[in-house]
């Protein structure tokens, strides 16, 4: 018979809930859906406190928190999703965007940097992240095809990159 | 940029506009519950985490609220301040922050990890330590003010969740700008602008602070009240001392300007109700229908001014006019708990505010503070009138129906009844008092008509045909019941032919409709009959498991297409 522990909640649950924003927004930067965010992150949470697993630091649980996550969502394809030679330009943006508060602070420039947004490159985030209209329905509203809507919301995204580093530049 | 920059972005926009991280300490929890065991985890101990200890110093958030009493503007506190690592009660995984929690009836409890940290009554405000996680618990019907954030009122046992708190940083200060609660159990009902939302278990709630400029003119306004009520004293004092010294010589001073002091906790004047049913005797005896006459009959012509102000080209939205019906409103609104408690039958709070009983005896009140009173033969129509529909209310709210949304239509078809018939009874000069000209084009533009109920459950959902709107409201069902891609392409189907009907295509969303959701009268009630029948079409068309049959059944909000 198996032995029984009881593990004391309020450790665990103070635990999710410092690291899971973080491991949940990697793996969706990976390119994991919602719903197969949610269930990768509570396996990463699982096998973490399931192995002999010593809490030093939040930034050393953090970083095994996403490494046991990436190889979870890698082997959920039967195809490695990128190559290992990618890896390193992987975690160098993470590691940009997160610093030490697992993204909150790229986020709130983010969102600064959104309402900062005229015209027609508003309407584009607005009907493509808002409500989720596709490309081709974007480009009848704007007169475009499928690959000027593309190219435009990348514009838009990098646009916005900028901003973000503009922004945590000045310390706003 | 790279491709994984790009790809960062993307996500991050995602997570902007609402695919958002969950709590999944539960889930963990649970998991951990049911696997096997293995090793234990070697986990630090929260004795050892933060700066701040366990048990037996003074709290983070008593600190908080004493730092909190000595700043202006309530919320915009120093970051650093309270961004507090670690305390054992302290939620994690996001800074929490101080807000303070003003009771105006019942009671709120502060619940962090299972245990109650802080509550507030209406005697002592307290100051919640708000992060992810937090739990706002009212064991009774209450009413409150949620620092910035705005006014709530929560039925008996309702359980609220923080999901996210945003900030701004101005001038090196860091403030809250907006809140996002789930409701866990129970049901809420806010204000926004001029209008009140209300929200059931299973529902997001996102709450905007006031802007600087309405909090800095709210502070600056409490200031003046304040200055104002120190001289009234300071004059009376002075007075009083002068009439003791030489009571014979000096004249009695000119009687001073009327003045508005502050009073505080102000007892209600106790005025009996016109129109009585032993059965809701206390409810009867509780509200305060003085008030609930007087703030009426001002309410009522500043609604109707504010929908006009929308209609014109280009209309901002009238900020002092705001603020005027949103400070009346919350008369109204303090009043709401006693209701709810009372079992009232009503479709929502607005239901319950607007029974027939309650209607009635706010209309006499109402006519009361204009100087234009029932006489007694009115009195005996609109009291006969008031039993009949009372009884048919409730017995709207005991039959037995397919989809919650038929409680609403039948309701709101009753009540549509009862105001004309009501109205009927009036004289012009009377019915101008209740029915202001302008009242009642818009929902939630007159006090007296069924659109204050569905006003709180109508859902805008701005397109430009049925197509349009079908795109639109599929992926908002799809989120809501759970539904899978092949689910939501059926549902997006049976929602294109379900609101095809010209009629709600006819005329496109003005100011009103499009800044405030107040939408044309009629418009959600159309949009109500569309949607009962599109969701049995739903039912009898797209395969659903028997969950999102409920969650289908059980839907409270009316998707109201709203031409572009």
């Amino acid at each position: 018979m198996p032995e029984v522990h009881s593990i004391p909640s309020d450790a665990v649950v103070r635990l999710v809930r410092r690291h899971q924003d973080e491991v949940w927004r990697y793996v969706r930067y990976l390119g994991a859906s919602a719903e197969l965010a949610d269930d990768l992150v509570q396996d990463a949470f699982l096998q973490v406190l399931r192995a002999p697993f010593v809490e030093r630091s939040d930034k050393e649980t953090a970083g095994w928190l996403r490494t046991v996550v990436r190889n979870a969502f890698v082997r959920s394809f039967r195809r490695p999703p990128f190559e290992q030679a990618e890896l390193d330009a992987i975690e160098s943006n993470w590691n940009t965007f997160a610093t030490d508060d697992g993204g909150d602070e790229s986020l709130r420039h983010l969102r600064a940097c959104v309402d900062q947004l005229t015209g027609r490159v508003r309407d584009v985030v607005r009907w493509h992240y808002e409500e989720r209209c596709s490309r081709s329905t974007i480009g009848e509203r704007l007169g475009m095809g499928d690959d000027g809507v593309k190219s435009l919301l990348r514009r838009t995204r990098t646009g916005l990159r900028n901003c973000i580093e503009r922004r945590r530049a000045e310390g706003a | 940029m790279n491709d994984w920059d790009d790809r960062l972005l993307d996500a991050s926009l995602q997570e902007l506009h609402g695919s958002r991280p969950p709590d999944l300490s539960s889930r963990v929890l649970n998991a951990l519950q049911e696997g096997s065991r293995g090793p234990l985890p070697v986990l630090r101990s929260p004795s050892t985490v933060g700066p701040v200890g366990g048990g037996g110093g003074m709290r983070w958030w008593s600190l908080a609220a004493l730092l909190l009493a000595a700043v202006t503007l309530g919320f915009a506190v120093a970051l650093g301040a309270f961004a507090n690592d670690a305390s054992p009660l302290q939620p994690q995984g996001a800074s929490s922050f101080p807000v303070e929690v003003t009771v105006r009836s019942g009671r709120l409890e502060c619940v962090v990890h299972d245990q109650v940290v802080a509550q507030a009554t209406p005697e002592r405000p307290a100051v919640f330590p708000i992060a992810t996680g937090t739990r706002l618990h009212g064991k009774r019907a209450s009413s409150f003010q949620l620092g910035p954030f705005g006014s709530l009122v929560v039925h008996e046992d309702t359980l609220l969740e923080v999901r996210s708190m945003e900030f701004t940083k101005q001038h090196g200060m860091v403030a809250a700008t907006s809140l996002t609660l789930a409701v866990v159990a129970g049901v809420v009902t806010w204000q926004v602008m001029a209008r009140t939302e209300a929200a059931n278990a299973g529902q997001i709630v996102r709450m905007e602070a006031q802007n600087d400029d309405m909090v800095a003119l709210r502070a600056e306004n409490q200031r003046l009240k304040d200055a104002l009520a120190a001289a009234t004293v300071e004059n009376q004092t002075l007075h009083a001392s002068t009439v003791q010294r030489d009571p014979v010589v000096l004249q009695k001073p000119p009687e001073p300007e009327p003045v508005e002091a502050p009073k505080p906790n102000e007892p209600a004047v106790a005025v009996a109700a016109t129109f009585d049913d032993a059965k809701y005797a206390d409810l009867l005896a509780k509200l305060d229908w003085k008030t609930m006459g007087t703030v009426t009959a001002e309410m009522g012509p500043m609604l109707a001014e504010l929908v006009a102000a929308m209609q014109k080209e280009g209309a901002e939205l009238p900020m002092d006019l705001l603020l005027k019906i949103q400070k009346l409103n919350m008369k109204l609104i303090d009043q709401v708990p006693a209701l709810l408690e009372s079992g009232l039958p009503g479709f929502g709070p607005n239901g319950s505010y607007t029974h027939p009983l309650v209607v009635g005896n706010t209309l006499a009140s109402t006519l009361d503070a204009a100087g234009q009173p029932l006489t007694a033969a009115q009195k005996q129509s609109i009291g006969g009138l008031v039993r009949a529909f009372a009884a048919e209310s409730q017995a709207i709210a005991e039959a037995s129906r397919e989809y919650d949304l038929e409680q609403l239509l039948a309701e709101t078809e009753m009540k549509d009844r009862f105001f004309r018939e009501m109205g009927g009874v009036l004289q012009p000069e009377q019915s101008g008092v209740i029915f202001p000209p302008g009242a009642g084009t818009h929902d939630g533009s007159s006090l007296f008509s069924s659109g204050l109920v569905t006003q709180i459950h109508g859902q805008p959902v701005a397109a430009k045909d049925a197509a349009d709107f079908a795109r639109v409201a599929s992926s908002k069902l799809a989120e809501q019941l759970g539904l899978d891609e092949a689910g939501a392409n059926q549902v997006r189907a049976v929602l294109a032919r379900g609101v095809s009907a010209p009629e709600l295509w006819q005329t496109r969303g003005d100011g009103a409709e499009n800044n405030l959701h107040m939408m044309r009268s009629g418009r959600t009630h159309a949009a109500l009959r569309a949607q009962i029948a599109w969701m049995k079409q739903i039912q009898q068309t797209v395969a659903l498991t028997p969950e999102q049959q409920q969650k289908l059944a059980k839907m409270k909000n009316v998707l109201v297409p709203v031409p572009r």
